[in-house]
């Protein structure tokens, strides 16, 4: 796990991984970076961390950069996360008291 | 369509999420602070009541005293109970303001955390942080009116009782027509203060039993949130 990502932000996650499969095609990491609205260390990390874990896929662009695409698992992941989310939402919180 | 499309935005979107979390938390915030204040307040209303009832019973008695030192002293002892009555009356009502300009610095700090976007179970555990200090100040103001009414009937029935005792023994009232009165008011002002400081705690007990209750519910959410993060790492 990288540095400093020892309790991953899971709200951030889900945002990173929404905004990816959302995205038409491969995301340039400047644009995923304002999306996401992090800063570029702290998406470097989560990137690198969400790679390691195949939930999403870094591949060198031709100008030297790099793009992000959501993988299968990442996009399985982000809807047991939603519906994670969505329930606990539901059943929890929006009961008033 | 993505997975992001498949499903209702709202149920997941973060920002909204927030909005939910802070559109449940922000009444309570509310309650509990409304809560806080309003014993307060209301154990200041109950002293100004008691004080105009009382410097009310003094001015009608005032046209029958006469001019002498045993006349003056008494009016003085009599006119001083209310003044004690509205300054213990101003300390109830004046502590909700002071309060509540402690609550509003919580209140931005508590919106910048909600800015900085921590993980919502940090952000939960703040809230609870402050829901748990708003209900040790209900309980301190419920404890505190309760012990300062206490007193304050101990004092108020000690002095009926010496008004009684100057009158009827001492002659020290001769220019009352009615001797008895003082005694008679500063006595009733003794029982209504203790049942007014019974419904005060009475009311306080309550709103501390339902803020425990949210606490509760949050305890609650905050636990499922930590199952989520389990799991899903525990997943992926």
């Amino acid at each position: 796990m990288p540095e400093g990502l020892q309790r991953p932000d899971l709200f951030l996650v889900a945002r990173i991984l929404e905004n990816l499969d959302r995205a038409d095609g491969p995301a340039r990491p400047t644009n995923l970076q304002l999306a996401s609205a992090i800063n570029y260390t702290q998406l470097e990390r989560y990137l690198e961390f969400l790679s390691g874990r195949g939930l999403v896929q870094i591949q060198p662009a031709e100008d030297g950069s790099s793009r992000i695409l959501i993988t299968a698992k990442g996009r399985e992941a982000l809807t047991y996360l939603a519906r994670a989310i969505r329930d606990t939402l539901r059943e929890e919180f929006s009961r008033r008291v | 369509m993505g997975v992001a499309q498949s499903l209702p935005a709202s149920t997941y979107d973060l920002p909204l999420v927030l909005d939910e979390i802070e559109s449940i938390v922000a009444p309570l915030r509310r309650q509990l602070d409304d809560a806080s204040a309003a014993v307060y307040r209301s154990a200041g209303f109950l002293h100004f009541a008691a004080a105009i009832l009382l410097t009310t019973v003094n001015l009608l008695e005032l046209p029958r005293t006469s001019l002498t030192f045993e006349a003056i002293g008494s009016d003085a002892l009599t006119f001083s109970v209310p003044l004690v009555l509205v300054g213990l009356g101003i300390a109830f009502v004046w502590r909700p303001r002071g309060l509540r300009r402690f609550q509003n610095s919580n209140r931005s700090w508590l919106r910048r955390a909600f800015t900085r976007q921590r993980i919502v179970d940090s952000r939960l555990a703040e809230v609870m942080d402050e829901l748990s200090w708003m209900q040790r100040e209900i309980s301190r103001a419920v404890d505190s009116t309760a012990v300062l009414s206490i007193l304050q009937v101990v004092l108020l029935a000690g002095l009926a009782l010496l008004s009684w005792v100057a009158a009827t023994s001492l002659g020290i009232f001769p220019h009352a027509v009615t001797p008895l009165i003082p005694g008679a008011v500063t006595a009733t002002l003794a029982g209504a203060t203790a049942v007014g400081t019974l419904a005060i705690v009475w009311r306080g007990r309550r709103e501390l039993r339902r803020s425990r209750a949210m606490l509760a519910e949050l305890s609650r959410s905050q636990y499922r949130i930590g199952s989520i993060q389990q799991a899903f790492w525990g997943r992926y």
